[in-house]
């Protein structure tokens, strides 16, 4: 019977993985097997063929082993910068030349976002200046200096839209392709998808900003109907990385090593007389995986090990971007590691601790670029130079952008807008140098080929390799898919 | 056996031909119709339509429609493989050398594509449905008479075991006492024996030793626990509301506790439905049937929709998928946008039962339209009326007495003082052209108004705003007033909930409107609503009458337009009495009425209309349904009762708080008896799903796996049933003669021979059904996540068996805290003792965006969607858990401590008694002895004792033996 298969059958139509997926309880305890027979764990590979006790698919395998792409591609891990906030995009890279000297008039635009919808309101221009960077003479603004001098790799597009212009459906639906929860998010696909070619560290991994968690929290990085194996892993940039990961103090690794090796003494005796369920036998190799993953996730996390001139170009050395340089490092050498997906927020919590500037636009973009910029632009540069950029693909954006007029009677807080805003890519097969779609003159709305949050989706799922129309997985009487049930083109014009 | 689906898809559609003698579109010959109908209409269906079909039409072509000639070539070329394009179909198996052959004659033939034949939407599937299992009524199958005649102890093993005969396979031997024991016990209680337990079992030689010991789990208050805990991943259970604030929703936990108590009591399955599904629309549905209906309440919900038109219809959307999937396995919900594609479900059959639950308040986390009080007996009941009374009467005592105080003080100016009390506002920044209805619009700001007047300065611009005033009015005496009301633009005026003047419209000032109400002294309810559009602004509010002396002059109740607030505060310099009353006042206001509430549903005073609405859009709506029943399963309209049902009365309390809601809420004090109607028909005998989907839901509890393996979904799309005459006889059995007693069923089910099979295999039977599709023996499971940690307090001695009650909030790693937006936000850890927090896992609060990790890593059902059936999964961050985790290092100590206490002090017999707690049956020498090596070689590395023996206590927990049943 057909293992993993991802059939192709589109819609509503049944597959075999239902009844894969729905009878769970058998699913997953053959989480490992795969690993198992690599391990050499089983002597003779019999042990990891048989059908388990629990009317086990033997063949499955294990749920996170690597899988080819659908097709020919060029990356191999995705990187997703999250803007938690929403970044105005006027601000950043969508430059409006033509709002400058207009600030303070009140103007007929349409709007919605938090405090509802509106007609008009007071403008107020960017609050920056533009300059243009690199071959692609990319208008840049000065939020983002370092950032700027990467244009030629990266593809903007800047006719995003989104459903929600409200963060917790807005962020719901940046991460799980729905504004309803309960859906599992793009980092979760993309290990579906693909599996994860290093079985010692999660597949996906979400690192949080340093004053807590997004709204939402945990329902960011979701696996939704799907098994626990695909949600996203909180790793921490310093102390213990993962949940439980660190050894308590009383138990040295001889120790636990000893203890170990005496429960797996119990478990053999155990699994002979149920040498068919290979559930046990997955365990126990869970066991020693969990062992390997307490000397292997603290090494990947070993910023401080690196040459100093790596450290200061991420800007480990500059308190401003200390916190983000050290996320960025990390991301990198996760990706060295064969990490599938990262994710990455700038920005937690409530208010000014994000990008969400309600009230004082230049203090709250002035503080979150400059932790940023430098980091993110070091990010790409290295991996340039160590030649990962091409099977690295970088997301950069947030879960809205920012509207034209002002939110309130005074001061320069700009409300939310879902009706257009920017987002970019690099790496990965992305064009470099090329922009796509455009707002109006004011940046209030996608006119010029508006792309949906789906688009983007089936665009970093197309350039891992993964038919965004064909990846799917049943669940609830219908073959769920990332992008929705109709179908949605990628975004063909930045792949290169 | 279990085919591949398509290969039924086939079947059927020939048994439909054979059956059917089906007239022949005219330019068809009769071959031709045969040979279309049996082969390439069901061929094209199973392996095109998909891709090629209405919903999408890959590449502009749809295989599903008489082909166009110039398509004919291509058509095959693609599904050959030839040509250097991608071969057909698309990344699943090529065609079968016959299918090819199939599809290469119907191309030659010209590629035509007869209409469906049996008429209307969907007519191949419908004629499938005509014989699938599932919509056949259920019958009590004879039982068969299998030779191994002894084996069998009840009907089920007939059944089972005449399978297994013509497989010419043996049933396994019965398990050891002591795997059964365990296997029972957590199949009922979700917990482990007592090693005496298991010893007196064993010893236990009388013939109905088992049968008693069912009979004793099953009068657990336990097994409510264990059961109602399945049946809450079946209602997505849950105590907040996701989303942004992930808010908490209000009593959740005694709807947990109802379910608890239900499956405890036996109550029957069908009064079961009947109660959430309607309880409140029972005429003798007391407490129960209220708080059953919190079941409606349960789903996620979200504050800000961004179209709360379309949020509402989420909500139904979220009954609907829940109601089909648990009640009859049916996926209705598919057919939101479009008809079922695989199932012959209609979009109109989907929206037919949308309309039974169109009359629902929608959620508004809280108040008098999710909330209702509960008493245990009408005293209570009408004690409570009487404190509510009480407090109304004293409230406008001290009002009237604190007024008369004030206006005989000699600075009590008629422009100054303020007949509005508790007055709050809410601020709207929109264009309106006409009042909107104010309650479905989210407000702008909102908070009380200082000036005690309805104050038209708390705007921050002139055009394009609202306002709505809530407060209440002190009525001096008992008498008639009149009310004075002129704005620019529109205004109206409500006093004591109706009413009273309505001044629509864009407009001037200059027209004022005035109308006289009577009203009795005290605090009666007022409410202002206002807008202004462009140009100009102003409001004027007042009101004269008998209380205010013989000339009866106006006094002011707004502030003046353009001007700063007035008159803050009524009295200059309050006196030392009237502070007094003041602090009476207020403590009197923030004293609440004391009583338990119920988690309910609510209804609106009239059904809405409801449309099937094209692609599931609320902004599309097409034709008007009524509820009416699915076409599959007899269809035709509900009789629905002709007149509205009486219901549990409010308590009177207005319609405050909240968000907005579209429609606005309102607190019907009856209900429509739509939901009634539709329970009746679902928990019937008659109904063919119902019966068949509760027996194989608690056959999958025993067994880990239904009858049916896909146990809520019963449709074409399903999986077969392994043994269809099983399940008709249990469905049978208990619909008639078991009188739907949940409890009846298990035992039936638990005193079979298949039942107690070992889980051991044997090589030839796993060669011959590795799925064990036959039931040749019992299948090994993991526990779930609530077992395990509940197991570990256990076997440490320290689990708190405490039964019911508000949610528990056990210790969640700070890390974890801090994935939060609010780290620690609504987790309670500090108000837990120690006890509180060993209680049973069914017991944690169930918050959506964080969930208890120790649940979360071992598969608790997804909280946001029905969950029929967890995963189990494994995964190296399960060890980190077990391993490494706070929670198994403590529990390990306290185990540790416990078996000091019970060893006696040697080491050999802490290994064994540690050993045989966690594993409920005497240890081995080895196994002891190779605990004893541990413990030896941890203290030659200087690790204490103690350490070591709470070591090998960590060892216990961790062991797979302890982790999974036999």
């Amino acid at each position: 019977m057909g293992a993993q298969k991802k059939t192709m059958e589109n819609f509503c139509k049944r597959t075999r993985r239902e009844f894969l997926w729905e009878a769970g309880a058998k699913f997953t305890g053959l989480a490992m097997t795969g690993l198992l027979t690599k391990d050499g764990f089983f002597n003779t590979p019999a042990n990891a063929q048989a059908s388990s006790a629990s009317g086990g698919q033997g063949a499955l395998g294990n749920p996170l082993a690597p899988k080819p792409p659908m097709f020919p591609t060029k990356a191999k891990s995705v990187i997703f910068l999250f803007m938690y906030g929403g970044p105005s995009h006027i601000d950043t890279f969508d430059y409006k030349p033509t709002m400058y000297g207009r600030d303070g008039q009140t103007i007929e635009v349409k709007t919605f976002g938090r405090g509802g919808k509106r007609n008009q309101g007071r403008l107020i221009e960017p609050k920056w200046k533009f300059k243009q960077y690199g071959k692609s003479g990319k208008w840049v603004s000065d939020l983002f200096p370092n950032v700027g001098n990467c244009v030629d790799d990266m593809a903007f597009i800047h006719s995003m839209t989104a459903d929600s212009p409200i963060h917790g459906s807005a962020m719901l639906q940046m991460n799980s392709g729905k504004i309803l929860s309960g859906a599992p998010c793009l980092g979760s696909w993309v290990n579906y998808g693909l599996g994860s070619v290093n079985e010692n560290l999660p597949g996906f991994v979400v690192m949080l900003d340093q004053s807590g968690g997004p709204i939402s929290g945990a329902k960011n990085w979701s696996s939704g109907y799907m098994p626990a194996t695909y949600q996203g892993t909180v790793l921490r940039p310093a102390g213990t990385p993962i949940l439980d990961l660190a050894r308590p103090a009383e138990l040295s690794q001889d120790a636990q090593r000893k203890l170990l090796d005496t429960l797996q003494e119990y478990n053999h005796e155990h699994l002979t007389p149920r040498a068919d369920n290979s559930n046990l036998a997955a365990r126990i190799a869970s066991y020693e995986l969990a062992y390997k993953m307490q000397s292997n996730a603290p090494e990947a996390v070993d910023v401080d090990s690196e040459p100093e001139h790596i450290k200061k170009l991420y800007g480990l050395d500059d308190p401003k971007t200390a916190d983000f340089a050290r996320k960025m490092i990390l991301t990198r050498r996760l990706v060295e590691k064969g990490v599938r997906f990262i994710q990455v927020y700038s920005g937690g919590s409530h208010n000014d601790a994000n990008w969400d500037a309600h009230g004082n636009l230049e203090f709250n973009h002035n503080l979150h670029a400059g932790r940023t910029d430098k980091p993110i632009a070091a990010l790409i540069q290295d991996l340039k130079q160590r030649g990962l950029l091409d099977s690295t693909l970088i997301i950069w954006g947030g879960e809205f952008g920012r509207q034209p007029v002002a939110e309130y009677a005074a001061g320069t807080g700009r409300d939310h807008n879902a009706y257009g805003f920017t987002m970019w890519m690099a790496g990965g097969g992305v064009k470099g140098g090329v922009s796509v779609g455009s707002t109006d003159e004011l940046g209030s709305r996608a006119v010029d080929s508006p792309f949906h949050v789906k688009s983007l989706h089936a665009t970093a799922l197309q350039l891992m390799g993964l038919d965004p129309n064909k990846l799917s997985y049943f669940y609830g009487g219908l073959d769920q898919k990332l992008v929705g049930v109709e179908h949605v083109e990628p975004i063909k014009e930045i792949i290169a | 056996m279990r085919k591949q689906f398509w290969g039924v898809i086939g079947a059927l559609g020939l048994a439909a031909m054979a059956a059917g003698q089906q007239q022949a579109p005219q330019k068809l010959t009769a071959e031709q119709t045969t040979f279309f109908e049996s082969k390439v209409r069901p061929l094209v269906l199973a392996k095109c339509e998909g891709c090629h079909g209405e919903a999408v039409a890959s590449g502009g072509l749809r295989l599903d429609k008489p082909l166009a000639a110039n398509k004919l070539a291509v058509v095959m070329q693609r599904i050959k493989g030839e040509g250097g394009k991608p071969q057909m179909p698309f990344n699943i198996a090529p065609l079968t050398p016959n299918e090819v052959a199939v599809m290469s004659d119907w191309t030659k033939q010209g590629g035509y594509w007869p209409a469906a034949q049996t008429g209307g939407v969907g007519g191949t599937l419908f004629e499938m449905g005509k014989t699938h299992w599932a919509f056949q009524p259920v019958s009590l199958p004879p039982i068969p008479r299998p030779a191994g005649g002894n084996w069998v102890r009840n009907p089920i093993d007939a059944f089972v075991l005449a399978r297994l005969e013509k497989k010419n396979l043996k049933p396994s031997p019965t398990a050891m006492r002591r795997e059964l024991i365990r296997r029972v016990s957590y199949d009922l209680t979700g917990l482990p024996p007592m090693p005496e337990e298991v010893a007196a079992f064993e010893a236990d030689k009388a013939p109905d030793a088992y049968e008693k010991l069912v009979d004793r789990l099953l009068a657990s208050p336990h097994y409510g626990e264990k059961s109602g805990r399945q049946w809450l991943d079946l209602m997505r259970y849950a105590e907040t509301n996701s989303y942004e604030r992930d808010n908490p929703k209000p009593n959740v936990w005694r709807y947990r506790d109802y379910v608890i108590r239900s499956f405890n009591a036996d109550k029957p399955y069908d009064r079961f439905v009947k109660e959430q599904l309607a309880g409140d629309e029972i005429a003798d549905g007391g407490n129960d049937g209220l708080l059953a209906t919190g079941f409606y309440r349960l789903g996620i919900w979200d504050d800000e929709p961004t179209d709360r038109e379309q949020a509402r219809y989420d909500g139904l959307d979220d009954i609907v998928t829940t109601v089909g999937q648990t009640f009859m396995g049916l996926t209705f919900d598919c057919a939101r946008c479009h008809n079922h594609k695989i199932d012959p479900i209609l979009q109109k059959d989907y929206y037919k039962l949308v309309s039974f639950f169109n009359g629902v308040n929608h959620f508004r986390n809280g108040g008098p339209t999710d909330e209702k009080p509960i008493f245990e007996n009408e005293a209570q009941r009408s004690d409570y009326l009487k404190r509510i009374d009480e407090k109304k009467q004293k409230l406008d005592t001290l009002q009237l007495k604190l007024k008369e105080l004030e206006n005989a003080t000699p600075s009590a100016d008629p422009n100054t003082a303020s007949d509005l009390e508790d007055l709050s506002y809410k601020y709207y920044r929109d264009t309106f052209e006409k009042l909107p209805n104010f309650d479905t619009l989210k407000a702008e700001r909102s908070g009380p108004v200082p000036s005690k007047r309805f104050d038209i300065t708390l705007r921050d611009r002139d055009n394009a705003i609202g306002f709505v005033f809530e407060g209440v009015i002190v009525v001096p005496k008992d008498g008639r007033y009149t009310f004075f009301l002129d704005s620019d633009d529109g205004s109206r005026l409500l006093v004591n909930g109706l009413e009273l003047i309505k001044h629509d419209g864009i407009h001037g000032q200059g027209q004022e409107q005035s109308k006289a109400v009577k009203l009795e002294a005290g605090r009666v309810p007022i409410r202002l609503e206002y807008f202004q559009n462009n140009f100009g602004i102003g409001l004027a509010v007042s009101w004269s009458g008998p209380g205010q002396g013989l000339r009866a002059p106006r006094r002011l109740l707004s502030t003046s337009a353009s001007n700063g607030p007035e008159g803050r505060g009524s009295v200059a310099s309050a006196s030392p009495e009237s502070a007094l009353l003041k602090k009476q006042l207020e403590d009197l206001k923030n004293q609440p009425v004391s009583v338990d509430r119920a988690l309910c549903i609510t209804e609106l005073n009239q059904p809405i209309e409801t449309f099937v609405l094209l692609r599931g859009s609320a902004a599309a709506p097409a034709d008007k349904v009524v509820p009416g029943w699915p076409e599959i399963l007899g269809g035709g309209d509900a009789k629905l009762p002709s007149e509205r049902v009486a219901v549990v009365p409010s308590t009177g309390e207005p319609i405050k708080g909240g968000r907005p809601s579209f429609p606005p809420a309102e607190l019907s004090e009856s209900s429509s008896g739509r939901r009634l109607t539709l329970a009746n028909w679902i928990a019937s005998p008659d109904n063919k799903l119902t019966g068949r989907v509760m027996v194989n839901r608690v056959w999958q509890g025993h067994f880990g796996r239904g009858i049916v393996r896909s146990s809520s979904n019963f449709g074409l799309g399903g999986d077969s049933p392994t043994h269809p005459e099983l399940l008709d006889y249990l469905a049978s059995k208990f619909t008639h003669e078991l009188g739907w007693s949940v409890k009846k069923l298990h035992k039936l089910i638990l005193m079979s021979n298949t039942y107690k099979q070992s889980s051991r295999s044997n090589p030839v039977a796993l060669k011959a059904d590795p799925q064990n599709n036959l039931f040749w023996r019992a299948d090994m499971r993991r526990l779930t996540a609530e077992e395990l940690r509940d197991s570990v307090l256990a076997v440490c001695g320290n689990l708190n068996p405490k039964l019911y009650g508000p949610s528990i909030y056990p210790d969640v790693p700070d890390e974890v805290q801090h994935s939060q937006s609010i780290p620690g936000k609504d987790w309670y850890t500090n108000r837990m003792t120690p006890e509180d927090k060993a209680r049973r896992s069914v017991y944690i609060f169930v918050k959506r965006s964080l969930i208890f990790p120790l649940m979360d890593s071992f598969d608790l059902a997804e909280t946001d969607r029905t969950t029929p059936t967890r995963f189990s999964s494994t995964q190296p961050t399960q060890a980190l858990t077990t391993l490494n985790g706070k929670f198994f290092h403590d529990q390990a100590k306290i185990l540790a401590a416990r078996l000091e206490k019970e060893s006696s002090g040697t080491l050999d017999k802490f290994i064994a008694r540690g050993l045989t707690l966690a594993l409920q049956r005497p240890a081995t020498p080895n196994e002891i002895a190779r605990g004893l090596k541990l413990m030896k070689s941890l203290e030659s590395q200087k690790m204490s004792t103690e350490q070591a023996k709470a070591t090998f206590c960590l060892l216990t927990l961790n062991l797979n033996e302890f982790m999974y049943l036999d």
